[in-house]
């Protein structure tokens, strides 16, 4: 397999992070170079644990996933009554939880715990990355933040799935989709924050914002709350639920967000980048793709000596 | 290839992608009822 540009620069990023000798090196460029062209015959190919292989999310984020998966949903379910309250299906709700009195003092203390949450994931991205940076392993190809790649990415992913290309693009740990995704929720948080403070403490707004804007503000968030909500409850149903229980290649469910694994194949597929990292810090895995690749006939024999010419 | 998942683990995917079906619908509904206010 050759390598793109950014393939290469990622590998020799990565090389450099982990301080790999030459002999190594050569070992990773040569089972490189052994891999076929065509991506999909590597993916297709390789045994995966349905409930994963190598390692993605670590037990911060993933605390942080089922800290926000538990509050949306019970804020949706405690919000939807407060806002329809004489709603013939709002009164045995708010009956059965103690009264609207009660789901209200329910619905702001999840919203406390939702609060801690995003500051709780605040602090571990913040700190997480200070931690690389003094380790001197931080590449931002590996975060979250939005680069150029991304918008070439969606471009080549959009032309892939029309038969215009023949593979799909080399994507790194997160992905075009995964990036705008989390912006979103990000964004989503702090209105549905901003928004129900704005309900909780009027007076302090109304302290800190010009007198002429207070009430338009209010106003506005009053439409924010229910309709951020509603709008968080059509990504989360359609879009998010897809991707991680209905899409090919995930259904019947993605383990990752318990696991903190991702599958060799779905890792290849979709975050190629990334499990050239893992190869590179992983002779564990080196030795199972080649064994994997072997068995299924699937290694190119090059003459060795080519590779030290990379 | 991935592997085929043993009980427990059919157990624990079938059953939470059901929990989002409903969870669906649910959401549908109330979505219905924010957007057209009929309850």
């Amino acid at each position: 397999m050759k390598l793109t540009e950014e393939a290469r620069s990622i590998l020799e990023t990565s090389y450099k992070h982990n301080r790999i000798g030459d002999t190594e090196r050569q070992e990773i460029e040569f089972l490189i170079e052994s891999l076929p062209e065509d991506r999909k015959l590597i993916y297709k190919n390789v045994d995966s644990n349905p409930i994963g292989d190598l390692e993605r999310y670590s037990i911060h984020i993933r605390l942080q996933h089922m800290l926000t998966f538990v509050t949306f949903l019970t804020l949706a379910f405690t919000g939807l009554p407060i806002l329809f309250l004489h709603a013939f299906w709002a009164e045995p709700f708010n009956i059965l939880l103690g009264g609207i009195e009660i789901t209200r003092i329910i619905h702001r203390t999840i919203a406390m715990i939702m609060i801690f949450t995003m500051v709780y994931h605040i602090f571990t991205i913040i700190f997480g990355a200070m931690l690389t940076i003094k380790q001197r392993r931080f590449d931002v190809r590996r975060t979250i933040l939005p680069l150029m790649k991304d918008f070439y990415d969606f471009r080549d992913d959009i032309l892939y799935f029309a038969g215009k290309k023949e593979q799909r693009p080399e994507m790194d740990k997160f992905m075009y989709k995964q990036k705008i995704h989390y912006f979103a929720a990000g964004f989503g948080n702090t209105v549905m924050i901003v928004s129900g403070s704005a309900f909780l403490f009027p007076e302090f707004w109304a302290s800190i914002l010009p007198e002429s804007y207070a009430s338009y503000f209010q106003e506005l968030m009053r439409l924010s709350h229910p309709h951020e909500a509603l709008l968080a409850l059509l990504v989360i149903a359609f879009w998010h639920w897809y991707n991680v229980h209905l899409a090919p290649g995930r259904f019947p469910m993605q383990w990752t967000f318990l696991s903190g694994k991702i599958t060799r194949e779905h890792q290849i597929e979709e975050h190629f980048l990334e499990y050239l990292r893992n190869l590179v810090e992983s002779p564990e895995e080196r030795e199972q793709l080649r064994e994997m690749m072997n068995r299924k006939g699937l290694l190119q024999t090059s003459t060795p000596g080519e590779e030290t010419t990379a | 290839m991935i592997s085929p998942l043993n009980f427990w683990q059919k157990v624990v995917a079938y059953s939470s992608l059901a929990a989002v079906l409903i969870f669906t619908i649910l959401g549908m509904l109330a979505i219905y009822v924010l957007l057209t206010g009929e309850y």
